[in-house]
C-alpha cells in the first residue's frame, strides 16, 4: 500500500498496542499517540471497516471520515494484537464510534461510494491474493488505511489467530484490506461516501465496527473525517466506511478500536460496532494470545484481552471472548493457555469485546456472540483448532495468511453484507445472519459443551454460540458467496469482485499482504453481498453479515468476520468486527491459527458457516504468506506447527481432521443457509481422521480430503489465493501429472456444475459454492499449490453449460442413499417424493415397509438408488427387534455401500427428551459409528406450522427448524459418541397438498424449495467423496476409527499386574529349594517335619472304614468318634504323602542338574497341587461329535485336536458359563515348561480364544536365571488383550533372599499397548514369619504418556499349620492406587474355612475408598441335597407372579 | 402439593360468548347433580400437548409448555372457581423418557395424588401420530398398575393437533376414526380390559386443537376440521365422564412393593422347601424299611 506509508508502518507498529481499556476504542484510538501510525492503522482500520460495506446508510464520507479519524490521530487504536492495533489506532479518530474497530474504519467503504470503489478496485486486484499487500486500496490513501485498519481490526477481532494475522499483515495488508474493504463497502452500498478514502479506511479499520458505530455519528464521523483527512485518507475512509456499513464495521471492528468510536456513532452501527468490536476484541484477544495480539487487544477495550490472548496461543478460544467481551482479554489469555479450544477464545473475545462493547451491548452482543461462537467454534477442541489452523495454514499456506483471513473475513462480511440494499446490507443481513448464527451457535454450544475440553467454556460458548453461529454462518455464507464467483457486486467492479472472490476463496494471497487481502475481501464481500442476495434468504442473511464484515484483511479478520456476522444483526459492523479482530490478531501463529481454526472448527461443528472456516483456513494458509511478516510468519509457523502437530498428535479427532470435516460441514452449512434450514452442516467426519482416514464417502470424507497436507505449511505460496491478478498464473507450470489431475478435477467440477444446473440451483448457492471451493482447495492441496480458481471455475462453468445445452445425457453420476428412521416418520413418502412417483408404499396406520427394499430410478439424469428400510422402534425395550432389521440392512449395505445415509425424523415432534437415543445407539452399534459421518438428517413434515413458544406466540419458522435440528443432531452426537459431529439437515415435506411454487415444486413456509436442496446435499456429498478418492488426499491411515482409540492405557490395570508377586520358574532340580522364590519354603517344611508331633501315619493302628449302612447304625457319639478318627487318618496320610514329595524333591536337588530334558517344574506349590508326575500319561478324551463350524449357533471354530506326544501341555479351555448349545470349549491352552541350555528354566503358557468376532490371547512366558543361592532373575514376556488391542509386556525382576525369611524383589516392566509405551517399576518384599504367616508388600509405579500411576500392595497370609493339607487359609490385602490425582484404596479379606466335616466356607469381602464393596460367602458341601433344590424357588416365584399378578 | 388457593376462573372470560354459555350450561348441570368440584388429571407421553390442554381449558397460560425446553418435572394442580364451581386441573410430566416408561414420574404423580380424588382422567395423544407401538401399551399398562383398572372408567382420550390434514387417501373423519380405534386398542390391551367391558363402558374420544392459530367459526369459537367446537365439546365429554356413574378414583397409599414382597418371601420358601425335602426323604426311607421288612 503505497498510499499510506504511515499506515503501513503504523499497522506494523501501531498495531501492536497494549490492550485497550474497556472504553471505547475510539477514545483510545483518538488518543493514541501514534499519529504517525495512523496511516498504518488506518490502513488496517480501513481494512476492517472496509468490510462493512453494508452500512450503506452511512454517509460514506462520514464513514470514511471516521475511518480517517480513527486511523489518525488518536489512532491509537489499540491494537489489540499487532494487527488490531493498527485498527485501533485508526479508531481514535472516530469519536463516538462505538466500535472499537481497530483503526480500520469498518465503515463499509461501500458507503464511500465510488471513491471507495475505486480504491477497492485498485486494491482488489492485488488484494485478492496475497501479497497484495500493497493495499491497492491505496489509491485512496484513506481507504487504504481504513482497509488495512479494517482488516486488521477485523483480523484482530476474528479469532485470535486471526489477530495474529492481522498484525502480521501489517500495514500493507491493512491497507490493501482496507482498500478492499472500502471498495466493498462502497460496492456494498455505502452511500456515496464522498470520501472514498476515508470510507475505505474506515472500512478497513474495523470496518464493521466503525461503520456500525459510525453511522449514527455521521456528523461526527464527518467531522472527524475532515480532520483526519489530512492524516490519512485511510482514516477518512474508515470514517466513511463506518457510516456506510455501520453494521459491518461496527461489528467487525472490534479491533479498530479507534475506528469504532467513529462508527459507534451510528445507531445501527453501534450495534454493529459493538458487535464488531466485540469480535474484534475477542479476536484480538485470541490473536494476542498468540503473540502479537497485543495490537489487537489494544484495539478494543479488550486490550486486556490481547494480553490474554497472547498467552494463549492455543486459544482459539476466541470463542470465549465473545461472551465476555469485556476484559476478557486477560481471561482470554489464560484461556488460551488452557486450550485452544474455543473455551479459551471465547473468554478473551469476550473480554476484549466486553470492554468495548459494553456500550454497544445490543449489537455487540450479537457480534460478540457471533464472534464468540466463531471463536468458540474455533476453540472447540484444541486439536481441532490446531488442526484447523493447520488446515488453514495448510490451505492458506499462502502468504496471504493474513490477507486470507482478512479476505475471508471480508468475504464473510460481504456476504453478510450482501445487501439487501446492496449497501448497508450488513445491517439486515447481519441480523439475519446473526439469527442464523445464533442458532448455530447454540448448536455450537452443545457442541462445544460436549467437547471435553471445552466444557469449561461451554457456557460461554453457549452464549457465544448464538452469536457465533450467526457470524459463522454469515461467514460461511460469505465465504461461499465469496467463493462462488462473485457475481459481482454491483458496486464493485466485476473483476475486482471476482478477484476478491477468488482471493477469498483461496487463502489470501499472502503476497498481497493484508491490504490486498482487505481489498479482496472487500470486493469479495461486496460481491458476496450481491451474490448472496440472490440466494436464499438464509444465505442472504449470512451474506449480509459477511459482507459487512469485510474483514478480509487478515485471517484473524476472517474469523472476526465470522464472528461479527454473528453478532451483527444485519450489521456489517459485526463483520467489521471480525475484520477488526483479524486485524487485531497479530499473533500470527497459533493465535491465528487458533482463531482461524477456531473459526473453522467451530463452524463446522456448529454449523457455522463453512465459509468462515474455509476462510479461516485460507487465512491461515494465506496468512502465512501475508505480507505482514510477522503475521505471516506467525501464521505459517503456526500452521506449520499445527499441521505437524496435527498430523502426529492427533490420536483421535484430530483437530485437523475435524477441521476438514468441520470445514466441509461449515461449507455445506453455509451453503445451505444454515440459519433457515436449521443448520445444515456437513457432518464432520471422523474428526480425527478427517484428513487421514479413508472416511466413508460423504461430506466428511470430502472434508478430509480437503485437508491441507500438513507437510506443506511452510509453503506459503501453496495456496495463494491468487489466481487472480495478483499471483502469476501458475497454471502454466503444470506438469503432466498435474495436468491430468487438473483434468480429472475439472471433470468432477463440470459434473457438479451440471448437476447444479439440473437441480435448478445456481453455482452461487452456498452449498454449491462451498463444494466448488473445496474442490479447488483439494486440488490445490494435492498439487501443492493453488490454482487459479476463478479461471478454472469459469472454464468449468462454460463447459458445463455447454454440455447441458447439448442435452447429452451422459452424466456419469449415481448416488446410493440409505434411508433410516423410526416407523411412521415418512421415509417411504420421502422416497416417493424424490422420485416423483410412488415407488414405495406408505400407510397411515400400519407398518408399510416391512423389509429392506432397494428402489432405483433416474432423477434428472442421475441414477439414484435408495434403500428403503422398515421403520425402527424407538422404545428402549424393543431394540432387539431393531437389531434384526439393522443386520439385514447391514447385509444390504455390504453389497452396495451407500454414499449417503438419510436419517429421517419428523419435524413436528416437540419434545426435548432424547427419546430416540436407544434407537440411534442401536444403529450405531450395528452399522458402526462411521455411518454418521456421511449422514444427512431429513426432517419431514417440514411445512407444519411451528408450535407456540413459551410466551404464547408461535415460534418463528427458523427458530423452530433450528431447535428441532439441534435436538436431532444432539441425539446423533450422543449416540455416535462424537461431539464434533454435525450432520446437515434437509427439510422435507411430502404431503400432497403442500404449497407449490411456480415451477411446481413443493415449497416450505420459508419459500425454499426443498427437494432440489436435499438432492444438492446428497450430490455434494457424493461429489466430494469422489474427489476425495480421486485425489487421494487422505493419509493411508485407515485403521483408526474415530473416537475409539484408547485414549489412555489403563494404567491401574497394568500396574496391578505388575505388582503381582510372581514365582520364578525353577529347574526341577531346584524344586523346593529355597532359591529365593518359593512359595513354600522347603526348609520350613523340613523343619516342620521334625516339629510334627502328630503320629506318623504308618504308625497308626489299622483302621477299617465302615460302610455307610453301618455308619447309620452307630449312635451319635459313635459316629462322631468314627468320623474324627477317620479324618485324622486321612490327614496323616496326606501329610505323609506331602513329606514324601518334599523328600523326593530334595533328593532331586541334591542330585544336581538333572538330565537335559528334564522338565522344570514350576513353583513347588503348584507342583504339589497338580500332583505333577514327571510325565503325564496321555488319556484319550472321549470322542465327541463336534458341531459344525460356523453354525448359526456356534460362531466359533471347532477343531479336533489329538493330544500330541509333544512336550507341550495342551488343553482345551472349558467355558462353563457358555451358552446352551455351546459345547463350552472356547479356547485352547498350551503350556510348556522347559529348561533352556539346561540352565535356565523357562515356562510358557498360552491361552487362545477365538471366534468370529473376537480373538483373545493371553501369553505368559518367563525365563529365569539363578545367580548363586540367593539371587534369581526373571525375564518374561506377556501378551494380553487389553480392550481392543494387544498389549505386549516385557518384564524383568530380580529376587534376593536377604535374610532367612525375607525376600526382596525389584523389577521393571515395559508395556507396548497400541502406540503407547508404558514403563513401570516395582519393588517388593516378602517376609515369612513362622510357618503360618507371610507378608508381602510391594510398591510400584507405571508411567505412560506423561501420566503416572502409583500403587502399593500389602498382603498378609495366614495359613493353617498343615497347609496345604488342611485348606484353611486367610488372606488380608490392602491396596492403594493413585492415578491422575485419583486415589483408590482397597481392602479385601479372604478366608477359606471348613465348617464341620462336610462343609467348606469361603468368605470374601472387599471394600474400597469409594465406599463400594462386596461381600461373598460361599459354602460348598456334598451333603445336603436340599441346597440344590433351592434353584426351584425363583422359578416358582415367577410362575406365581405370572399367574396371579399382584 | 401445589395446591394453590382457589382463584377466580378469569380465563373463562376469554372464551367467546357462545362457548361461555355452553360451559355455563354444563356446570349448571353438574351443580344440579351436587357436583361442585371437578378434578381432572391429564396424562400422556411427552410432547403431546398436555400442558397446552390445561392452558386451553383454563383459558390462561398457567402451565409452561414444552417447546424444546425442559418440561414440567412435577405434577402441578391448577384450581379455578366460577360461580361456586371449582375446577382442578392437574398437569403431569410426560410419562416416557429415554424410550421407556419413567417409573419415577409415575410414582411422583402417585404421591402427588395421595388422598385426592380424581374425577376424570384425560389421556392425551396426538392425532397426527401414525404409529402405535408397544411403548404406548406400556404406558397404559403402567397407569393401570399404578392407579388401578378403574381409572379407565373415568377416562377420556384427547387427540391433540386436531387441525391436521391427513395423508391424501384418507378423509378426516375416517382418519379420526381409525386413529381413535388404534388408541383405544392399545389402551384396552395395556389396561387388560377385555372386549366386553370395553363395550359396556366405552372410552370417549375428543378432538383438541390448542394452537393459537386454530380455526374459528363465525362466532369466534375454535373449531376442529370436522366442525366441532372443541372446547365445549371437551368439557361436555368431561362432565359426561364425571357423571357416568362409576366411582371417582381415589389414590391411596401404595401397597408394599411387589419386588420387596418377592424378596421377603424367599426365606420362608426356602425353609418350606427344606421341610418338604425332608418329608419326602422320610417317606422314602420308610418305604424302603417296609420293603426290607417284608423280606
Amino acid at each position: 500500500m503505497a498510499s499510506e506509508p504511515t499506515i503501513t508502518t503504523k499497522s506494523a507498529s501501531s498495531l501492536i498496542r497494549a490492550p485497550l481499556s474497556p472504553e471505547e476504542n475510539e477514545n483510545e484510538v483518538e488518543n493514541d499517540p501514534r499519529a504517525g501510525s495512523d496511516g498504518g492503522v488506518s490502513a488496517e482500520e480501513s481494512f476492517e471497516t472496509a468490510s462493512d460495506p453494508d452500512e450503506e446508510e452511512f454517509d460514506p464520507l462520514l464513514a470514511s471520515e471516521r475511518a480517517v479519524l480513527r486511523r489518525r490521530g488518536s489512532m491509537p487504536k489499540a491494537r489489540v494484537s499487532g494487527e488490531d492495533e493498527v485498527f485501533e489506532e485508526e479508531v481514535d479518530g472516530v469519536e463516538g464510534d462505538g466500535d472499537d474497530s481497530y483503526g480500520v474504519a469498518r465503515i463499509s467503504p461501500v458507503g464511500v461510494g465510488g471513491g471507495n470503489r475505486s480504491l477497492v478496485d485498485g486494491e482488489m486486484n492485488p488484494s485478492s491474493e496475497e501479497g497484495s499487500d500493497e493495499v491497492d486500496l491505496v489509491p485512496e490513501p484513506n481507504s487504504l488505511d481504513p482497509d488495512a485498519g479494517a482488516k486488521e481490526s477485523k483480523n484482530s477481532n476474528l479469532d485470535e489467530s486471526s489477530e495474529v494475522k492481522d498484525e502480521k499483515f501489517g500495514e500493507n495488508q491493512d491497507e490493501s484490506i482496507e482498500a478492499a474493504l472500502e471498495a466493498v463497502d462502497s460496492g456494498v452500498g455505502v452511500e456515496g461516501s464522498q470520501d472514498p478514502i476515508p470510507d475505505e479506511s474506515s472500512k478497513a479499520f474495523g470496518g464493521e465496527d466503525e461503520k456500525v458505530g459510525e453511522s449514527p455519528d455521521k456528523p461526527a464521523i464527518e467531522a472527524t473525517v475532515q480532520e483526519e483527512k489530512d492524516d490519512e485518507e485511510l482514516k477518512g475512509g474508515d470514517g466513511v466506511e463506518e457510516e456506510a456499513s455501520p453494521a459491518v464495521e461496527a461489528i467487525e471492528e472490534p479491533k479498530p478500536v479507534d475506528s469504532v468510536p467513529v462508527s459507534s456513532g451510528d445507531e445501527k452501527e453501534e450495534k454493529d460496532v459493538v458487535h464488531s468490536e466485540k469480535p474484534v476484541e475477542l479476536v484480538p484477544v485470541a490473536a494476542e494470545e498468540k503473540e502479537e495480539k497485543d495490537g489487537l487487544d489494544s484495539e478494543k477495550p479488550l486490550e486486556s484481552v490481547p494480553a490474554a490472548a497472547e498467552e494463549e496461543k492455543e486459544e482459539k478460544v476466541d470463542v470465549d471472548s465473545e461472551e465476555q467481551r469485556v476484559e476478557l482479554v486477560p481471561v482470554a489469555a489464560e484461556e488460551k493457555k488452557e486450550e485452544k479450544d474455543g473455551v479459551g477464545s471465547e473468554k478473551p473475545l469476550e473480554a476484549t469485546t466486553n470492554g468495548e462493547e459494553a456500550d454497544k451491548a445490543g449489537a455487540g452482543d450479537a457480534d460478540v456472540s457471533e464472534q464468540n461462537s466463531v471463536k468458540v467454534n474455533a476453540s472447540i477442541p484444541e486439536n481441532l483448532e490446531l488442526e484447523s489452523n493447520e488446515l488453514n495454514s495448510g490451505v492458506a499456506v499462502d502468504n496471504n495468511g493474513d490477507e486470507n483471513l482478512e479476505l475471508e473475513s471480508r468475504e464473510l462480511r460481504s456476504d453478510a453484507v450482501e445487501p439487501e440494499n446492496g449497501k448497508g446490507l450488513n445491517g439486515d443481513t447481519a441480523s439475519e445472519k446473526t439469527q442464523a448464527s445464533y442458532d448455530s451457535s447454540s448448536k455450537v454450544d452443545t457442541h462445544t459443551g460436549n467437547d471435553g475440553e471445552d466444557t469449561a467454556t461451554g457456557d460461554s460458548v453457549d452464549a457465544v454460540e448464538g452469536g457465533d453461529s450467526l457470524g459463522q454462518e454469515a461467514g460461511e455464507n460469505n465465504v461461499a458467496s465469496l467463493l462462488e464467483e462473485a457475481s459481482g457486486l454491483p458496486e464493485l467492479s466485476e473483476c475486482e469482485l471476482d478477484a476478491l472472490k477468488d482471493d477469498v476463496g483461496f487463502s489470501l494471497d499472502q503476497d498481497a499482504g493484508k491490504n490486498k487481502g482487505v481489498t479482496q475481501v472487500e470486493e469479495v464481500s461486496t460481491d458476496l453481498l450481491t451474490n448472496s442476495h440472490g440466494g436464499e434468504p438464509d444465505v442472504d442473511a449470512d451474506d449480509g453479515g459477511v459482507v459487512s464484515s469485510e474483514v478480509v484483511a487478515s485471517p484473524p479478520v476472517l474469523v472476526e468476520e465470522i464472528k461479527s456476522r454473528d453478532v451483527v444483526f444485519g450489521d456489517s459492523k459485526s463483520l467489521e468486527a471480525d475484520d477488526d479482530e483479524n486485524v487485531g490478531d497479530v499473533e500470527p501463529d497459533e493465535e491465528e491459527e487458533g482463531l482461524v481454526s477456531n473459526g473453522p472448527a467451530r463452524v463446522a461443528i456448529l454449523e457455522s458457516s463453512e465459509t468462515a472456516k474455509q476462510i479461516i483456513k485460507e487465512l491461515e494458509g494465506g496468512s502465512s504468506s501475508n505480507s505482514s511478516q510477522d503475521y505471516r510468519n506467525a501464521i505459517e509457523g503456526q500452521i506449520a506447527s499445527d499441521s505437524d502437530e496435527e498430523v502426529d498428535t492427533d490420536e483421535e479427532g484430530d483437530g485437523k481432521e475435524l477441521f476438514d470435516s468441520a470445514a466441509l460441514a461449515a461449507l455445506l452449512k453455509a451453503a445451505t443457509g444454515a440459519s433457515g434450514e436449521g443448520g445444515i452442516t456437513i457432518s464432520s467426519g471422523d474428526s480425527a481422521r478427517i484428513f487421514s482416514v479413508d472416511r466413508p464417502a460423504g461430506l466428511g470424507s470430502s472434508g478430509s480430503s480437503l485437508k491441507p497436507l500438513p507437510q506443506r505449511p511452510a509453503r506459503s505460496n501453496v495456496l495463494t489465493p491468487t489466481d487472480l491478478a495478483v499471483t502469476a498464473e501458475t497454471e502454466n507450470n503444470m506438469d503432466e501429472e498435474e495436468k491430468k489431475l487438473h483434468e480429472k478435477v475439472e471433470m468432477i467440477r463440470v459434473k457438479f456444475l451440471r448437476l447444479i444446473q439440473r437441480l435448478g440451483h445456481s453455482a452461487d448457492d452456498t452449498v454449491a459454492s462451498q463444494v466448488l471451493y473445496r474442490l479447488s482447495l483439494a486440488e490445490g492441496i494435492r498439487r501443492g499449490r493453488q490454482m487459479n480458481r476463478a479461471s478454472s471455475l469459469e472454464n468449468a462453468k462454460k463447459k458445463a453449460r455447454q454440455l447441458e445445452a447439448e442435452g447429452k445425457d451422459d452424466l456419469d453420476f449415481s448416488c446410493n442413499i440409505l434411508v433410516l428412521g423410526k416407523s411412521g416418520v415418512g421415509k417411504s413418502a420421502t422416497i416417493n417424493s424424490i422420485f416423483g412417483e410412488e415407488k414405495s408404499k406408505t400407510s397411515a396406520f400400519e407398518l408399510a415397509t416391512t423389509s429392506v427394499k432397494e428402489i432405483s430410478g433416474i432423477v434428472d439424469g442421475v441414477k439414484i438408488r435408495v434403500i428403503d428400510t422398515p421403520g425402527l422402534k424407538a422404545s428402549a425395550i424393543e431394540q432387539a427387534a431393531n437389531r434384526k432389521i439393522l443386520s439385514s440392512i447391514k447385509n444390504y449395505t455390504k453389497r452396495c455401500p451407500p454414499d449417503i445415509v438419510l436419517y429421517v425424523d419428523r419435524m413436528d415432534t416437540q419434545t426435548r427428551d432424547f427419546n430416540d437415543l436407544p434407537l440411534l445407539r442401536s444403529i450405531t452399534s450395528t452399522l458402526g459409528s462411521s455411518i454418521w459421518f456421511n449422514a444427512i438428517v431429513a426432517l419431514t413434515h417440514a411445512a407444519s406450522a411451528p408450535p407456540d413458544g413459551l410466551n404464547g406466540t408461535p415460534l418463528s419458522y427458523e427458530v423452530f427448524i433450528a431447535q428441532r435440528s439441534h435436538v436431532v443432531q444432539q441425539s446423533i452426537r450422543q449416540a455416535a459418541s462424537d461431539v464434533r459431529l454435525m450432520n446437515p439437515v434437509a427439510l422435507v415435506e411430502n404431503h400432497p397438498s403442500c404449497r407449490r411454487n411456480r415451477e411446481g415444486e413443493k415449497v416450505l413456509p420459508n419459500g425454499q424449495s426443498w427437494r432440489p436442496q436435499m438432492l444438492l446435499l446428497c450430490y455434494s456429498s457424493k461429489i466430494l467423496s469422489e474427489a476425495n478418492s480421486l485425489l487421494k488426499l487422505q493419509d493411508a491411515n485407515p485403521g483408526k476409527l474415530f473416537g475409539f482409540r484408547l485414549r489412555a492405557p489403563p494404567l491401574p490395570f497394568l500396574l496391578s499386574s505388575l505388582l503381582q508377586s510372581r514365582t520364578h520358574p525353577k529347574l526341577s532340580s531346584d524344586q523346593g529349594i529355597d532359591n529365593g522364590d518359593s512359595d513354600i519354603d522347603l526348609d520350613d517344611l523340613s523343619d516342620s517335619d521334625q516339629e510334627d508331633e502328630e503320629d506318623d501315619y504308618d504308625q497308626l493302628p489299622p483302621f477299617r472304614p465302615l460302610k455307610k449302612a453301618q455308619i447309620a447304625k452307630l449312635t451319635k457319639e459313635q459316629k462322631k468318634a468314627y468320623y474324627e478318627e477317620y479324618d485324622y487318618r486321612v490327614r496323616l496320610l496326606q501329610k505323609k504323602q506331602w513329606k514324601e514329595e518334599i523328600r523326593r524333591l530334595k533328593e532331586m536337588k541334591k542330585r544336581g542338574k538333572a538330565a537335559p530334558n528334564e522338565y522344570a517344574y514350576g513353583d513347588m506349590a503348584e507342583d504339589y497341587d497338580q500332583d505333577a508326575a514327571p510325565a503325564a500319561v496321555p488319556v484319550p478324551l472321549p470322542d465327541m461329535v463336534l458341531p459344525p463350524t460356523f453354525d448359526s449357533n456356534n460362531p466359533a471354530y471347532r477343531y479336533r485336536f489329538l493330544e500330541p506326544t509333544s512336550q507341550l501341555l495342551t488343553r482345551p479351555v472349558l467355558d462353563t458359563h457358555g451358552w446352551d448349545h455351546d459345547c463350552g470349549y472356547d479356547g485352547v491352552s498350551i503350556e510348556q515348561n522347559l529348561a533352556l541350555l539346561s540352565r535356565f528354566p523357562a515356562g510358557v503358557s498360552v491361552q487362545i480364544t477365538k471366534d468370529k468376532k473376537d480373538f483373545n490371547i493371553h501369553l505368559d512366558s518367563s525365563i529365569s536365571a539363578k545367580h548363586g543361592e540367593n539371587v534369581s532373575t526373571l525375564a518374561g514376556l506377556d501378551i494380553q488383550t487389553v480392550g481392543k488391542q494387544l498389549a505386549y509386556i516385557l518384564r524383568s525382576e530380580t529376587k534376593f533372599k536377604n535374610f532367612k525369611k525375607n525376600k526382596t524383589t525389584g523389577g521393571v516392566s515395559v508395556t507396548f499397548l497400541g502406540e503407547t509405551v508404558a514403563t513401570g517399576l516395582k519393588l517388593e518384599d516378602q517376609i515369612s514369619i513362622g510357618r503360618q504367616l507371610s507378608l508381602v508388600a510391594s510398591t510400584g509405579a507405571i508411567r505412560a504418556q506423561g501420566d503416572t500411576a502409583y500403587g502399593a500392595n500389602l498382603e498378609a497370609r495366614l495359613r493353617e499349620k498343615d497347609y496345604p493339607i488342611g485348606q484353611v487359609l486367610a488372606t488380608l490385602g490392602l491396596s492403594l492406587m493413585s492415578w491422575r490425582g485419583d486415589l483408590a484404596l482397597g481392602a479385601n479379606v479372604q478366608s477359606q474355612l471348613s465348617a464341620g466335616r462336610n462343609y467348606k466356607v469361603a468368605v470374601r469381602g472387599s471394600l474400597n475408598n469409594k465406599l463400594s464393596g462386596q461381600i461373598t460367602v460361599k459354602t460348598s458341601s456334598s451333603e445336603q441335597l436340599q441346597i440344590a433344590l433351592l434353584a426351584i424357588i425363583p422359578v416358582a416365584i415367577s410362575i406365581f407372579r405370572k399367574v396371579w399378578p399382584d | 402439593m401445589e395446591i394453590k388457593a382457589v382463584s377466580e376462573w378469569s380465563g373463562f372470560q376469554t372464551f367467546p360468548e357462545p362457548t361461555q354459555a355452553k360451559l355455563d350450561v354444563l356446570f349448571g348441570n353438574l351443580n344440579q347433580q351436587n357436583v361442585n368440584t371437578l378434578t381432572i388429571l391429564v396424562m400422556g407421553k411427552g410432547g403431546v400437548g398436555k400442558s397446552s390442554i390445561v392452558n386451553s381449558i383454563l383459558g390462561e397460560r398457567v402451565a409452561s409448555v414444552t417447546v424444546f425446553q425442559e418440561e414440567v418435572s412435577t405434577p402441578l394442580m391448577f384450581s379455578r372457581s366460577q360461580g361456586g364451581f371449582t375446577l382442578n386441573v392437574i398437569d403431569t410430566p410426560g410419562l416416557v423418557s429415554g424410550g421407556q416408561v419413567n417409573k419415577q414420574i409415575l410414582s411422583s404423580i402417585r404421591s402427588f395424588l395421595l388422598n385426592k380424588t380424581i374425577d376424570v382422567l384425560i389421556y392425551v395423544c396426538r392425532l397426527d401420530a401414525y404409529r402405535v407401538g408397544n411403548l404406548d401399551r406400556d404406558v397404559t399398562k403402567a397407569i393401570t398398575d399404578n392407579f388401578g383398572k378403574e381409572i379407565w372408567r373415568r377416562c377420556l382420550v384427547a387427540l391433540t393437533h386436531a387441525q391436521f390434514t391427513p395423508p391424501s387417501e384418507l378423509d378426516y373423519i375416517e382418519y379420526f376414526a381409525e386413529r381413535s380405534e388404534a388408541v383405544l386398542k392399545f389402551i384396552s390391551s395395556g389396561a387388560c380390559i377385555n372386549q366386553q367391558e370395553f363395550q359396556d363402558h366405552g372410552i370417549p374420544v375428543a378432538l383438541v386443537e390448542n394452537s393459537e392459530r386454530c380455526e374459528t367459526n363465525g362466532l369466534g369459537e375454535k373449531i376442529v376440521p370436522d366442525g366441532t367446537v372443541w372446547i365445549p365439546n371437551l368439557m361436555e365429554v368431561i362432565t359426561g365422564v364425571a357423571l357416568n356413574g362409576s366411582g371417582a378414583i381415589s389414590v391411596g397409599p401404595k401397597v408394599t412393593d411387589s419386588t420387596l414382597f418377592g424378596k421377603l418371601v424367599f426365606i420362608p420358601m426356602v425353609l418350606v422347601e427344606c421341610l418338604l425335602v425332608k418329608l419326602i426323604k422320610l417317606a422314602i426311607d420308610n418305604d424302603i424299611a417296609k420293603e426290607t421288612k417284608s423280606f
